[in-house]
């Protein structure tokens, strides 16, 4: 497990024209380790890359950005894309085997309860070409939660699968973090998703992103949750309204569809 | 069976071809495997093939290291683009017969100006295709094992490497077919042994079995290394791409 501390973190990319784009805005962030935080914002307002910043991949920022490794020195962080990103050259096993470290025998045996625990056993040899989408995309999962990560970074992993693949896997994803209890940063414009998975919930706004506001839904909704609960469609709605407001109120709580967060911003 | 008829076809068109015209002036597929046979028997045939195959091995070996290297280094990094662009551009355009001339001269009548020559032959086809690979590469999957903090080498040899492997290895046999039929010009006007060199004799006497029977076995030679290894290997290491699937417009 571990914290992320984020302070006065932002990011100005530079447009091809030479002219400064300011993507992150003076971000300052606490999650303690074992948190499972959703930010949920617009497309275009700086959420991919805040996970990439976190993730080590983004290195040109100002501000700070630490991990602090409970257990470890060396936290160890995975991150699930919204593309399944399996290398095609290798089968199943050996691009499970590719993000593990160890003996060999060590990983056989991972990688094979792991399959078992995505419902993938005895597709090991199978190149990604022969998989859907979606088992794909749990191959995809099966890599992110083997390694016992202590950060998890999820950017929109489920909005290229179908809602009810998508439904089931939220589920698993649920039952697979209880069991780690990694900390989780998941990103993504759908409140529902947001409001069912989250501990605590971060609304962004665009041009540049900032967090508008931080909401702990532990006391308003008690796990297990249900996906269809009425009150997770109302926190949603109102996570939506408060999106609305900070990105210009080009949707208004009550009457949005929560979950497609088509906030277009105006201006 | 269409294949078989494909290549049948070609050896039927050759007979009637001499059977049409005196026999001397264009002789006929058996007059010219028996006297390929006769060449193999008396041990020519097998010395100038080795002493053509070598100079093309050696040279083929040569640009493609120098071609992986400079396509490379031009698809990652737009300073070596620019830098190396103006000797892309002379070495894709320059005849390849003014090679040969300046390497004979420059160099002498020798097996390394023949090498150097065909090297230079070679060499920027293999930059051309080695770049577009390095370029295509997809950066998205080089993420994904930086982010899981895979080491560099492992970023290299694992992700970036397979993406440009099928560009080198798509590159390499048109190279090695173009290396063998630029090997033949390079014997013909300066070398004293190779298949080059044996037609150019059998030129000079008027033998137009001998001519053929080398030619021949040159063709046969390039097609078994070819289709057959290259090929093969070719197959073998890309399965992973599954089946095309832009064939579905081609009729059957």
């Amino acid at each position: 497990m571990t914290d992320v501390l984020l302070s006065h973190l932002s990011k100005v990319f530079a447009l091809p024209d030479g002219q400064p784009r300011p993507a992150l805005h003076d971000i300052g962030l606490r999650i303690p380790a074992g948190e499972f935080v959703a930010v949920l914002g617009p497309s275009g307002c700086g959420k991919s890359t805040l996970l990439n910043i976190v993730a080590g991949l983004d290195r040109s920022y100002s501000g700070s950005v630490e991990l602090i490794g409970q257990d470890r020195e060396e936290p160890r962080v995975s991150y699930m894309f919204q593309e399944p990103r399996l290398l095609p050259w290798m089968s199943v096993f050996d691009n499970l085997a590719f993000v593990l470290d160890g003996p060999a025998r060590g990983r056989r045996a991972t990688i094979t309860s792991w399959l078992q625990r995505v419902g993938l056993a005895g597709r090991a040899n199978d190149y990604p070409f022969q998989l859907s989408v979606g088992m794909q995309q749990r191959v995809a999962v099966a890599r992110a939660l083997m390694v016992q990560p202590d950060l998890l970074l999820m950017d929109e992993p489920f909005s290229s699968l179908d809602e009810l693949t998508a439904l089931g896997m939220r589920t698993e994803l649920l039952e697979l973090w209880k069991l780690l209890g990694c900390t989780v940063i998941l990103v993504t414009h759908n409140a529902l998703e947001a409001v069912y998975l989250a501990d605590r919930l971060l609304i962004m706004s665009a041009g540049p992103g900032r967090i508008i506001a931080d909401e702990d839904l532990r006391t308003r909704l008690p796990r297990p949750r249900r996906s269809d609960d009425a009150k997770i469609w109302s926190v949603a709605r109102h996570a939506v309204g408060l999106l609305g407001r900070g990105n210009g109120g080009a949707a208004d709580g009550t009457n949005a569809d929560p979950g497609e967060v088509g906030v277009e911003r105006s201006g | 069976m269409l294949r078989a008829v494909s290549y049948l076809s070609i050896l039927l068109v050759w007979a009637v071809a001499a059977r049409l015209t005196s026999s001397d002036l264009l002789p006929g597929p058996l007059d010219t495997l028996a006297f390929a046979r006769r060449e193999f028997e008396r041990g020519a045939m097998l010395f100038h093939l080795w002493a053509t195959t070598r100079r093309v091995l050696i040279a083929f070996a040569l640009a493609l290291v120098l071609g992986v290297a400079s396509g490379a280094a031009m698809g990652a990094s737009r300073r070596a683009d620019r830098l190396l662009e103006g000797w892309l551009v002379a070495g894709l355009t320059v005849p390849r017969i003014i090679l040969f001339v300046m390497a004979y001269v420059l160099l002498g009548l020798s097996d390394g100006a023949a090498i150097a020559a065909l090297v230079l032959t070679i060499t920027p086809s293999i930059t051309v295709q080695v770049r577009e690979g390095t370029r295509a590469v997809d950066g998205r999957l080089v993420e994904m094992a930086v982010a899981y903090r895979r080491s560099r080498s492992a970023v290299w040899r694992r992700v970036i490497l397979p993406q440009i492997l099928p560009y080198v290895v798509g590159t390499a046999r048109a190279s090695l077919s173009l290396g063998w039929k630029m090997v033949v010009l390079a014997e013909l006007i300066g070398r004293t042994s190779g298949i080059g060199y044996q037609i150019s004799f059998y030129f000079q006497m008027f033998n137009m079995k001998g001519i053929m029977a080398y030619g021949l076995v040159m063709m046969v030679v390039l097609a078994v290394i070819d289709l057959g290894l290259l090929g093969s290997y070719q197959h073998y290491a890309f399965r992973w791409r599954g089946p095309s699937r832009s064939m579905g417009w081609r009729s059957e």
